[in-house]
């Protein structure tokens, strides 16, 4: 059964997914995030926040702080229960963009 | 528009203030990062800072998301089986006040009873709402003035015996405070943790002074959890296996100090004699033994359900405070003492889960102190209850939370279980480095 947020959730997929390389704050994630889509995913930061901390009070996703350069920086990383979500949203992701595939691909047959 | 006017929109979507002050300095360090980023691509400062306000989002949107995620949590299943226990209390008081003697006017400790649990309640939801994380910015002056209205209490207050009854339940409560002054000495690294010892031995001798060995007992038996747990985790620094020998070293020196010079210059004759006799006599016939001896008999006569008939738990003296366990199970039966018991060690459980959840060091230690209060309360008043033994005699200045009669026993209670909601509240909401007293760097 395919989860009927996968479309919004997917910014959630993607963050998980960015975590489950390394830890990383929030202005590293919205950069990578841009860098590997080609600008396609440009997240604000009002969007990147709340579902950070959202993620983390449902206990996907853990922080702490760090002083780099003599300033603080909160690095988010993965918890066990969010690399559990994340493996689950994405065969969710799979099964339901290999749906859109087949859907598709016999449309281009019919109209071939 | 500038970024203090942006921050401000954010924040008055916001209604947890703690949640407030973390999002500024989280939105700020994006913030200021992203402006840089401008700037090193070419752009003029104030051209860096309206994009960078842009790339954040609507100010409002983004404030009602947080708003959301932040709202003040309450932990229903602790908050329920608290709600429970004090019903029940009230229901134990009423069976007390009628089976015990304690006065001329029947009703009167009953209707006592129930005030002290409705003022209890009143200051738990206070402590709920209020700012915990003050035991950590003012550790030493929160202290001190405890310090000083112990020592008030022992010299004026109200005195059994030549011992203060009040004391006992006060050292329990300089536990909270003892994580504040832990909090806030780490950072002195080993000077941090000898002087975390040297603040110990007062309320120690506090206790001495108000004739209460069982108060120095459980303070240091806890005090002494919390400074290894602090050490364990690396508060004072690496150096773990020094930090313990100083730990191991320093309360070897303190018991030595208290067994050689306490016991000869401080204790009476008529007190060493006690002593001696508790640890020499014969506990079947010496009358220092005769509370657990009846105790004992009375243990026997129990049923599964309802009354055990038998008149023994009201022939023991304080049966109402320091043997409540005893009068439950003879009261109301076998089942009821355990459902009892199974509904504290809920209690425990979901203490010890609002320590786990914490990730700041001040959330984890305070929250730590009132876990290990209600755990020590609980497994050494079952062992007095249960058990006849020598240390019985010596550690049985004790209460069971919420339920041995007395309004200082209610209180403390409440104010332990009080502190605990207040920490869950603020889960996820206090930095370890959240900024105390400091200047905003740019908002007004």
């Amino acid at each position: 059964m395919i989860d009927k947020s996968l479309l919004s959730g997917s910014t959630t997929m993607l963050l998980l997914s960015l975590l489950s390389e390394k830890e990383m704050y929030g202005y590293e994630m919205i950069e990578t995030l841009r860098k590997r889509s080609n600008d396609v995913f440009e997240l604000k930061a009002g969007t990147l926040y709340p579902l950070l901390h959202s993620l983390e009070e449902k206990g996907f996703i853990q922080s702490y702080e760090e002083e780099v350069g003599g300033k603080l920086r909160k690095y988010y990383l993965l918890s066990k229960e969010g690399k559990k979500y994340l493996k689950q949203k994405k065969e969710d992701w799979k099964q339901y963009s290999d749906a859109v595939s087949n859907v598709l691909g016999r449309d281009c047959y019919g109209m071939a | 528009m500038e970024w203090h006017e942006y921050i401000a929109s954010v924040k008055d979507q916001i209604r947890n203030k703690k949640a407030k002050v973390l999002i500024e300095d989280e939105l700020y360090d994006h913030f200021d990062e992203q402006e840089k980023a401008y700037e090193q691509e070419g752009m003029d400062h104030d051209t860096a800072t309206a994009k960078a306000i842009d790339s954040m989002g609507d100010a409002v949107l983004v404030g009602s998301q947080f708003d959301r995620v932040h709202r003040p949590k309450t932990d229903f299943k602790f908050l329920g089986i608290i709600i429970a226990i004090s019903i029940f209390t009230v229901i134990l008081q009423f069976f007390v006040d009628k089976n015990v003697q304690m006065g001329s006017t029947p009703g009167y400790y009953f209707r006592q009873e129930v005030l002290y649990v409705l003022g209890g309640i009143a200051i738990m939801a206070a402590i709920y709402f209020a700012d915990y994380t003050l035991i950590g910015k003012y550790p030493i002056i929160l202290w001190t003035a405890f310090c000083i209205f112990s020592l008030l209490t022992v010299r004026f207050g109200h005195k059994t015996f030549s011992f203060n009854e009040s004391i006992f339940l006060l050292s329990y409560l300089f536990l909270p405070l003892y994580a504040g002054v832990l909090f806030r000495l780490r950072t002195y690294q080993l000077k941090g943790l000898v002087a975390s010892g040297v603040l110990a031995v007062v309320p120690i001798l506090i206790c001495f002074i108000g004739r209460s060995m069982p108060g120095a007992i459980h303070f240091s038996l806890i005090a002494l959890i919390m400074v290894c747990t602090a050490v364990a985790k690396g508060w004072f620094g690496k150096s773990k296996k020094l930090n313990f020998a100083v730990i191991f070293a320093g309360t070897g020196i303190l018991t030595t100090l208290i067994v050689l010079f306490f016991q000869h210059y401080w204790m009476t004759a008529y007190e060493q004699a006690r002593l001696n006799a508790v640890l020499t006599k014969d506990r079947s016939t010496y009358e220092l033994f005769y509370q657990q001896n009846t105790v004992t008999d009375s243990l026997k006569h129990l049923k599964l359900f309802g009354d055990s008939a038998s008149t023994a738990s009201t022939q023991i003296p304080a049966v109402e405070s320091k043997y409540i366990l005893v009068f439950i199970f003879q009261t109301f039966g076998i089942l009821v003492g355990i459902i009892i018991l199974v509904a504290f060690i809920y209690l425990l459980i979901r203490a010890f889960r609002i320590v786990k959840k914490q990730k700041s060091y001040l959330g984890f230690m305070v929250s730590l102190s009132c876990a290990l209060i209600l755990t020590e309360q609980i497994i050494g008043y079952i062992y007095c209850n249960f058990t006849n033994t020598r240390l019985t005699v010596l550690i049985n200045q004790q209460y069971f939370p919420f339920l041995s009669r007395g309004g200082r026993n209610i209180l403390c209670s409440f104010i332990i279980t009080g502190l605990l909601l207040s920490i869950y509240r603020n889960t996820d909401l206090v930095s370890n480095h959240t900024r105390m007293n400091k200047k905003k760097p740019v908002s007004q």
